[in-house]
């Protein structure tokens, strides 16, 4: 079977996002399956819970993940979801933690085994893995090693090779575009990274700040208007941010508007059958500071909560990467910029793409004027603030947030030459060890 | 001054076998095999008798430091140099005139002098000489770096669009037909311009 034929039918992908993992092979089409990012350590539950596993080679191997399995485990578990074990933190394992890499390893042996093949012609799946674009060197190599031990635990017919695909590649091969910036929002970490043909790695700037920046001031504004306790629980704060949370057009004039007719922005939302959270008429401007943290944390409200250590903005290094605090995202696209070549700056200008949860917030009707979406945010970012190359500025969001990682990686495994050995400096090729 | 010092200096080193040490004013220090000589330039456009005399004077008051003392003048100084007055003193004459330089006498060799040049030894002087070499030919390799780098960079910037247009063209839709014939695979990958753009990737 020529290497076209065989990939139609065997190139399996597997998404390591910090929330959820997607895997399956090419044959699925457009959707994987999916379980949450997660396992639970059988060591860490009570003998009477151990002796319902039937399974000893479960026993062995210590760890339970997806979401039909390990419910079974966790009746009569107290503080079951505390045993949880979530491997990824901003889409990084850390390198000593071996309980998470437990769970990393059971998360592929799951995803294999649900995919059982018994085809004459099968010799192994050629394997891509999405990971962030900070994942450190050490994490790939272990990655590695772990689908090598899971090929030798099936005979060596397992896996042919096994390859690494950046997440923001990914999406811009899901999204057919050879010239862009990827803007991916996480929970933890928004990563900007220039593609033109391929990764730009030292174009990647990454900001320390997400979706948990803005889960943090929900909650302080949760707790000023008196619902310090629903503050606690984090699916809550989820939810309220959700429903409240709104992305200014620039937020001193949406503050002045929401103070001079709070009326207008003040709503309820209902977080459980019996409460119901409202905003009262003097806090109704505090949903703007809820959007506007992801974009720019450096007004000088955000300066009052961070002075108090009610939110944290701050530097942080990931791996090798440094991520930056208060950068807004304007800067940190033209940060990227500058470090690509001039004669594609305005190519990957001309098509950004965003991505990632932390971008995805509500216009409710009526506030148009000054509410707006990720998008038009950006551009009247980069229009205030880096006037003369505004026009070459053209964003859009990704068509299917959800998948687009793994639809991604699907393609580039399909398309990548087998040939083409892993080089660890470019990230690319097929790393195989038979 | 400058030119006529460097052409004595040049054709002594070139033609008799002197060495350059260093210069001052209209002195010329060179060493000669183990002597140090003082070539007293006194090059003018228009000589009297009392001027050659007052030069050959100053020159030999040189003979106390120097080995040897050569009196360096213009060929039309010759009428007015007393040849018996060079076999007394010492001195050596060297005559310019149509840009040649000629060494018509070398001089006596003094024995007795407080000599201001030590003749160097066979290593400075062969450092010397690789210096010298050496920095002729950075010199040129700096002239040949100019000249090169602006047409490596346009040669690179050329490449680089090539290598892109190359990378459009194996991105066209038209390429990608060639998969249609493969069954099973999905139509979002048929239609991908990655998958070129992949598939022409080298190692």
């Amino acid at each position: 079977m020529d290497e076209t034929r065989y990939k139609s039918k065997y190139v399996f992908a597997e998404d390591f996002g910090t929330g959820y993992f997607k895997f399956g092979p090419i044959t699925l089409g457009e959707s994987p399956f999916m379980v949450q990012s997660r396992g639970l350590i059988l060591r860490d539950l009570p003998e009477s819970v151990k002796l319902r596993v039937r399974d000893r080679a479960l026993l062995e191997r210590g760890v339970v993940v997806g979401d039909d399995e390990i419910p079974k485990y966790l009746s009569g578990v107290k503080d079951a979801a505390r045993k949880l074990k979530y491997p990824l933190k901003d889409g990084v394992v850390k390198f000593d933690d071996e309980d998470s890499w437990l769970v990393v390893r059971e998360l592929a042996r799951y995803a294999f085994e649900r995919f059982p093949v018994s085809e004459a012609g099968f010799e192994g799946w050629y394997v891509v893995i999405a990971l962030s674009s900070l994942a450190p060197d050490y994490m790939i190599r272990r990655i590695f090693s772990i689908h090598e031990e899971l090929d030798r635990q099936h005979g060596g017919r397992l896996i042919k090779a096994v390859t690494v695909i950046s997440q923001p590649l990914a999406v811009a091969i899901a999204e057919n575009a050879v010239d862009c910036i990827v803007i991916e929002g996480g929970h933890g970490n928004i990563q900007i990274a220039p593609i033109s043909y391929a990764l730009i790695r030292e174009g990647v700037v990454a900001l320390n700040r997400g979706g948990a920046e803005a889960n943090a001031v929900t909650r302080e504004v949760l707790r000023d208007i008196g619902y310090g306790d629903v503050a606690r629980e984090e699916y809550v704060v989820e939810l309220v941010k959700r429903e409240l949370g709104l992305v200014p057009r620039k937020l001193d004039g949406a503050i002045r508007d929401a103070k001079s007719n709070p009326d207008k922005y003040v709503t309820r939302v209902r977080v459980s059958p019996i409460t119901e959270i409202e905003v009262p008429r003097e806090y109704a401007w505090t949903r703007f500071l809820i959007g506007e943290v992801v974009f720019d944390p450096r007004h000088e409200v955000f300066e009052s909560y961070v002075e108090q250590g009610r939110l944290k903005i701050e530097d942080a290094v990931v791996g090798d990467v440094v991520l930056y605090g208060e950068m807004d995202l304007a800067s940190g696209i033209v940060e990227s910029l500058k470090r690509v070549p001039v004669e594609i700056q305005e190519r990957v200008l001309s098509n950004i793409i965003i991505s990632g949860g932390a971008f995805k917030w509500n216009v409710p009707r009526g506030l148009e004027d000054h509410a707006v979406d990720s998008v038009t945010k950006i551009g009247i970012m980069v229009r205030d603030r880096f006037p003369n190359i505004a026009h070459s500025v053209s964003a859009r969001t990704v068509k299917d947030p959800q998948f687009s990682v793994w639809r991604g990686s699907i393609i580039y495994g399909f398309a990548l030459p087998i040939h083409v050995k892993w080089n660890e400096q470019e990230r690319e090729g097929w790393h195989a060890w038979k | 001054m400058e030119y006529i010092r460097a052409l004595i200096a040049r054709s002594l080193e070139d033609r008799y076998g002197y060495r350059y040490l260093s210069h001052a004013g209209n002195l010329v220090e060179m060493v000669e095999g183990m002597n140090s000589v003082a070539v007293y330039i006194a090059v003018d456009d228009i000589y009297g008798e009392a001027e050659v005399n007052r030069y050959m004077a100053e020159a030999s008051a040189l003979r106390e430091r120097y080995n040897r003392v050569i009196l360096a003048v213009h060929e039309s100084a010759l009428p007015f140099i007393d040849p018996s007055l060079l076999e007394r003193t010492g001195l050596g004459l060297v005559v310019v005139g149509n840009g040649n330089v000629e060494l018509k006498y070398p001089g006596k060799a003094s024995t007795t002098a407080n000599v201001a040049v030590q003749a160097p030894n066979i290593e400075e002087v062969v450092e010397r000489k690789v210096l010298s070499v050496l920095e002729k030919e950075r010199a040129k390799i700096l002239e040949e770096v100019k000249r090169l780098v602006p047409e490596l960079v346009s040669e690179v910037l050329r490449e680089r669009s090539v290598g892109a247009s190359e990378q459009r063209e194996a991105s066209s839709p038209g390429q990608v037909e060639a998969l249609e014939s493969v069954e099973g695979v999905p139509q979002f990958i048929k239609e991908n311009q990655w998958v070129k753009v992949l598939r022409s990737r080298k190692r």
